[in-house]
């Protein structure tokens, strides 16, 4: 088992999911309650890892990075390096990649709040903010820990953007998936079925704790 | 106010609520909740002015929309939108003021939920109340934000005449005591006479009638005082 492999795997996805709570709950709310008549084209871009090979997404995530875009300087000046090839663009690329694995859910639960309750709190003097905390947030709390898991698994199985955009550099961008991948093609099939079988356990475990939270936050809900 | 709705919805009004309850009558679909929306700023007119208290909140000619936190009306509406993850005493909570610290945040609520008798409530939550609970509750919370206009939109269509009433008297007395001005939405006879001071009749998205509860009402009222006596 590459213990380090494992770690990085899991420090990177802690990274991603929370990152993503972040960035995709705004993205979420504006979907859920803009009246704009361009928002499906906000939704499509969202949307676009779940059809997009991830190769594609890591090529254009490795152009950007690069020293020719402005936002490959601009990234460079923040993070004091390029970012190929390391754990930081590694990070970002894959908060692109999952991002529809957060703002989807998040946005299904925001948009099923009873605006009655919305409109309550606004009447009673809340503002934007104080209403999405107050009153949005912990009536989807049950969708954002579905958004956030999810986008922790994916980041946890991604295999695609990692090569492209991390390469295979051992402690720095080298996961487990992309472990798995060196095993079988050095013919360690044993050891590359060792990690496969915690990956298949982890993910099942993660989908019962989610579908499990879920139901009992949706039983909770019904005694309101 | 003088507000007019286009799109999807042909009301227009136009009037003035004095000190005391103006109690918006008219049957389902009147356009009654409209109105209220309007004034609360959760709906915007397609045209129109509301002023409050010498304040524009809405005016359409001068590109004036004031959001519906800054204007300081409470609304307790037909669905109540009582906060299901939160207790009766945070629901009242809720409302007080920005500005107010700790303990005059908790003295309010619990003040305003013993005023109309649900302080017995305070720890727990929606889902364990009755209909009068919920409405009382939900009465409570909207005063306890101070407002300077409380918008009232049949609150009371689901309770049994004795729960109704036994509000209706509660708030009644406490109207008396601080003066707000009320506008209550309501197509029941019996309600408009228990609460209101003067009535306003809307149908079909147009003002029909404007003056005293007995003077529009009247004809009505021998029924109601049949109704009442048949409780007795």
């Amino acid at each position: 088992m590459n213990w380090q492999a494992l770690l990085l795997t899991l420090k990177l996805a802690a990274v991603v999911s929370v990152l993503l709570l972040f960035i995709g709950a705004p993205i979420a709310y504006w979907i859920a309650f803009s009246r704009a008549r361009w928002k499906f084209l906000v939704e499509s871009v969202v949307a676009l890892p779940l059809v997009l090979p991830p190769t594609v997404i890591g090529f254009y995530a490795l152009l950007a990075f690069g020293p020719n875009t402005g936002l490959g300087r601009f990234l460079t000046r923040i993070f004091g390096h390029g970012l190929a090839f390391t754990f930081e663009g590694l990070a970002i690329a894959s908060v692109l990649y999952s991002l529809p694995f957060a703002v989807q859910p998040f946005a299904a639960g925001f948009a099923s709040v009873d605006p009655a309750f919305v409109n309550a709190a606004a009447s009673l003097g809340a503002g934007r903010w104080r209403r999405f905390w107050r009153i949005v947030l912990p009536l989807s709390s049950s969708a954002v820990l579905t958004g956030f898991v999810l986008s922790f698994a994916h980041t946890v199985g991604e295999f695609g953007v990692v090569l492209m955009v991390g390469g295979n550099i051992p402690g720095v961008t080298r996961t487990v998936s992309v472990d798995i991948y060196d095993r079988v093609e050095a013919f360690d099939f044993a050891g590359a079925n060792r990690t496969s079988v915690l990956l298949l356990c982890f993910s099942f475990v993660i989908l019962a704790v989610m579908y499990g939270a879920t139901k009992r936050a949706w039983r909770m809900g019904r005694q309101h | 106010m003088r507000i007019e709705f286009k799109k999807g919805f042909p009301l227009s009004a136009e009037f003035v609520i004095a000190g005391g309850t103006t109690v918006l009558f008219g049957s389902s679909g009147a356009g009654k909740t409209t109105v209220l929306d309007a004034i609360a700023g959760i709906r915007q007119p397609a045209r129109g002015r509301i002023v409050i208290e010498q304040e524009v909140v809405f005016d359409s000619q001068q590109n004036i929309r004031i959001p519906p936190e800054r204007r300081r009306i409470g609304y307790v509406a037909q669905a109540l939108g009582l906060f299901p993850h939160m207790s009766a005493f945070d629901n009242a909570a809720f409302g007080v003021p920005p500005g107010t610290n700790r303990e005059q945040r908790k003295s309010s609520a619990n003040e305003w939920l013993r005023r109309f008798g649900v302080v017995h409530l305070a720890e727990r939550r929606p889902g364990d109340w009755s209909g009068g609970e919920r409405q009382r509750v939900a009465i409570a919370r909207a005063l306890a934000s101070a407002p300077r206009l409380l918008l009232l939109d049949e609150p009371f269509s689901a309770l049994d005449e004795q729960t109704k009433f036994g509000i209706i008297l509660d708030l009644k007395k406490w109207l008396r005591e601080a003066g707000l001005p009320v506008l209550f939405v309501t197509h029941d006879v019996a309600e408009a006479f228990a609460l209101g001071d003067r009535l306003i009749e809307i149908d079909r998205g147009k003002i029909m009638r404007e003056g005293g509860i007995t003077e529009i009402l009247g004809e009505r009222r021998d029924d109601m005082v049949r109704r009442l006596l048949a409780r007795t």
